[in-house]
């Protein structure tokens, strides 16, 4: 075992209830994998509710089928006080990720996927916990340098960050189980932690980040560096505009 | 004197250093109304990166050493 897998393996993963549903920032993952990630909003397409999160966590970097389960909690977050893990969403639909050098291949422009809701009764759009929560917000921000945001996440529940810079290439090396590949990434923006603490940890991808009010909408956390000190976000207009248009939905369950 | 939008020289440095092994990002900012470059690498001791402390094209230029970026996944 790697260290960097003992580390998140004991980094117990957080899940959220809202009036006995499962809340927008709790642990997730198909039931099919041994890692967890963010249940970060609910969305809605035409009138059919789906779960948002990164491609990396619904579809373990395209290869989960469609039609799995998601899960909430996660397999390895699963413990003796919370509920067991239940079903809140099944596979449906990613934004795909591509390996090549910038100049061969055209670089990635989101890490997304989504998946159907088939019971909305099980969820609910609040963000987090009782203490220090929030509904999802579904006004989109306008994104800048030195706007500060917050977030609510599997691993590091909730933190707050500053806008930096939108980024013109990223490079990331994922490691999926079928996908182990150099993706370049063109427009998302990082966020800094507003302290020493870290933004966001492993676990904490698909997270919803807002705006500090909590009233407008930022993007969809995917990565992290520095420690966690830095987090990188797929804006918030992007996401919007995947998979054929979709919308935030706020006050569902809370 | 600038010659360049800063999109068109943060573009021109992505394209220099993209092939570099220790670069990892590249963005544009504009913290307190100055717009900026930021570059985020593994490690601080390249040459390439030692021109860039005092700007490029004539704007200021901000090294963070990030190491990689990792997806933020658990199993990552």
């Amino acid at each position: 075992m790697r260290p960097e897998q003992s580390v998140t393996a004991t980094n117990l993963g957080n899940f959220y209830e809202r009036k006995g549903r499962v809340a927008c920032g709790s642990s997730c993952a198909p039931s099919s994998k041994q890692y967890s990630g963010t249940f970060g909003a609910i969305v809605k397409r035409m009138d059919t509710l789906y779960a948002l999160s990164n491609n990396h966590v619904f579809a373990d970097c395209n290869h989960v089928p469609v039609g799995q389960p998601i899960i909430s909690p996660s397999g390895p977050d699963s413990r003796p006080n919370l509920p067991p893990p239940r079903q809140i969403c099944a596979h449906s639909e990613i934004v795909e990720l591509r390996s090549g050098t910038p100049a061969l291949v055209s670089p990635c422009l989101a890490d997304l996927a989504i998946a159907e809701i088939p019971d909305g009764q099980v969820v609910s759009s609040w963000q987090g916990d009782t203490d220090g929560g929030y509904d999802t917000p579904h006004v989109p921000a306008d994104l800048a340098t030195g706007l500060e945001v917050k977030k609510w996440g599997r691993t590091t529940r909730l933190t707050r960050g500053i806008m930096q810079s939108v980024q013109i290439t990223t490079s990331i090396p994922y490691d999926g189980q079928h996908f182990r590949a150099l993706v370049w990434l063109r427009g998302a923006w990082t966020v800094e932690s507003i302290n020493e603490e870290a933004f966001a940890l492993p676990g904490d991808s698909g997270s919803l980040v807002v705006t500090a009010d909590g009233k407008k909408a930022v993007g969809i956390l995917f990565a992290v560096a520095a420690k966690g000190r830095i987090a990188f976000v797929i804006p918030i207009d992007r996401v919007l505009q995947s998979f054929g248009g979709i919308n935030l939905v706020s006050k569902h369950g809370v | 004197m600038i010659t360049m939008t800063i999109h068109e020289a943060a573009e021109t440095l992505a394209a220099e250093l993209s092939g570099f092994k220790w670069f990892v990002s590249l963005g544009v900012g504009n913290p307190n109304g100055i717009q900026t470059i930021y570059v985020y690498v593994k490690s601080l001791r390249h040459p390439q990166l030692a021109g860039l402390r005092d700007g490029y094209q004539g704007f200021p230029v901000v090294i963070e050493n990030t190491g990689v970026v990792r997806p933020a996944n658990s199993s990552f």
